[in-house]
């Protein structure tokens, strides 16, 4: 029951009452976080480029949401009419352009392009340099941790974490049962967790300004033997 | 996870495993927002967690929406409270103004009889009456330290909190200006306990790295709502606004 779908619900939710408000908090928290993880791009002055949140940006940038959406004027604001996801999703995207511009991700003259739609045909994939040799390096992790698993343990990685399948589902695949798989997959999630500890990754500071440096370097150097005679 | 624990470690390896309760995860990314160190190493934890899962770095993993889904909903639920007051206590408005007298009377008395910038803690027999707040100084390697008036913490330090109160007190929100992020705001944290049965807040915010001086701010009132809405310098009625410094030395 959420607002939208029922006269009454619609009253309960503008009033603001608990339930009413867990519920819609429940059911819409993980389409606004995906929303939110999204890459939004963003125009300025200078031109067109795509900024995303970071982990710790993309919980602020969620409670915020629901804090902002669920005060009195934003609730009396919702027509009712409208799907609500709608409605919080554009709630949403003024957040997370609020905080990219708070937090010096974007310039505070910039526009989010969504509200632009002439320019939307602009790439919003592509990915930076750092993007990149992070991907790369996080993945190599991933791998070595795989590659100490047995051939069973890979197998439901497989499946619950990359296919998304439920337990029962990967039980089935696995002709376990489904207790053998919440005991193994929570082994292997605390075998994760210390391959994260001792590859050091988590000590590693995450300085853009090192990393732009490297990338740097690496370009300059890519450029330089580029152009050596032959 | 205990409540003064330094930093999330502990918690970060219970997060993967789906192990923790919301005000848990809560408390998690309010430390790791206010912790550069803890910031950075979330950071790297999601990102290796997403990888695993096979998805886009920019996609949380399912252990990172589960986590968040349960950390906001006390803050969203929190920002529609002034309307739930006003529906489920009609008669409150009634009273208002009766009530507004002796609530203005508690907010005025503390400025005008304590020393400014500090109060006693616990507030037993000193002004003002039916609220509690207690500050503690979490040093690596010694004992958890109660901050009284004029009382220092070590630079890199981490302070905790306990609270509580009488009714119609229910919920603190605190602020505390001056720490290694130039401002923290968090809660408003409902209060289980009353004076002399103060309970801990999820909450712990690290110490500048220099000597100065570190500001306290709790804001006690009857809704979350009230309680946030005077640190954000709106003009309420019923609460009580306590402030201690804390003076930061240099560690040897």
């Amino acid at each position: 029951m959420l607002p939208g779908t029922d006269r009454s619900v619609l009253e309960s939710f503008r009033r603001g009452e608990t339930s009413v408000l867990t519920q819609v908090y429940r059911t819409y928290s993980p389409e606004v976080l995906r929303y939110l993880s999204r890459k939004f791009a963003v125009g300025s002055d200078g031109g067109t480029r795509t900024a995303a949140l970071s982990a710790l940006d993309l919980d602020a940038a969620h409670q915020e949401t629901f804090v902002r959406a669920f005060r009195p004027n934003m609730r009396q604001a919702y027509d009712g009419v409208r799907p609500y996801l709608g409605f919080l999703l554009t709630v949403a995207r003024s957040t997370a352009i609020d905080l990219m511009r708070a937090s010096g991700r974007v310039s505070r003259e910039a526009v989010s392009m969504d509200d632009a739609p002439e320019l939307t045909h602009l790439s919003t994939e592509a990915r930076t340099p750092e993007e990149e040799a992070l991907s790369t390096e996080v993945r190599d992790l991933v791998r070595a941790f795989l590659d100490t698993l047995t051939d069973e343990g890979r197998a439901l990685a497989q499946l619950r974490f990359v296919e998304g399948l439920s337990q029962e589902s990967a039980a089935q695949q696995l002709q376990l049962s489904r207790g053998e798989v919440r005991v193994r997959e929570r082994r292997m999630r605390t075998q994760f967790t210390e391959h994260l500890k001792d590859s050091g990754w988590l000590d590693a500071s995450a300085e853009p300004g090192r990393m732009e440096l490297g990338v740097l370097l690496a370009s300059l150097a890519l450029c330089a033997i580029g152009s050596m005679p032959s | 996870m205990r409540w003064y624990e330094r930093h999330i470690d502990a918690s970060l390896t219970r997060w993967s495993l789906g192990d923790l309760s919301s005000h848990q995860s809560a408390r998690l990314l309010r430390h790791a927002h206010a912790c550069q160190r803890c910031g950075a190493r979330y950071e790297r934890w999601a990102q290796a967690h997403r990888a695993l899962e096979g998805n886009d770095l920019h996609a949380p993993s399912s252990v990172e929406l589960q986590a968040l889904s349960l950390g906001g909903l006390e803050a969203a639920l929190a920002a529609a409270a002034p309307e739930q007051a006003s529906s489920r206590w009609p008669s409150l408005a009634l009273l208002g103004g009766a009530l507004a007298a002796v609530f203005l009377a508690v907010v005025l008395v503390p400025t005008a009889t304590t020393t400014p910038g500090e109060f006693v803690a616990r507030g037993e027999g000193t002004a003002p009456p039916g609220v509690a707040l207690r500050i503690f100084c979490a040093t690596p390697g010694q004992a958890l330290r109660e901050l009284h008036a004029g009382d220092t913490c070590r630079a890199g330090a981490m302070l905790a909190f306990a609270a509580g109160g009488h009714a119609p007190f229910t919920h603190v929100a605190v602020q505390v200006r001056g720490a290694r992020n130039a401002e923290v705001t968090a809660g408003p944290f409902g209060l289980s306990g009353g004076l002399g049965k103060e309970a801990p807040l999820e909450l712990t915010v690290p110490m500048p790295e220099t000597a100065g001086t570190v500001e306290v701010v709790a804001v006690f009132a009857g809704s979350p709502a009230e309680s946030l809405a005077t640190l954000r310098g709106e003009q309420t009625e019923g609460t009580v606004v306590l402030k201690q410094s804390v003076r930061v030395e240099e560690a040897p």
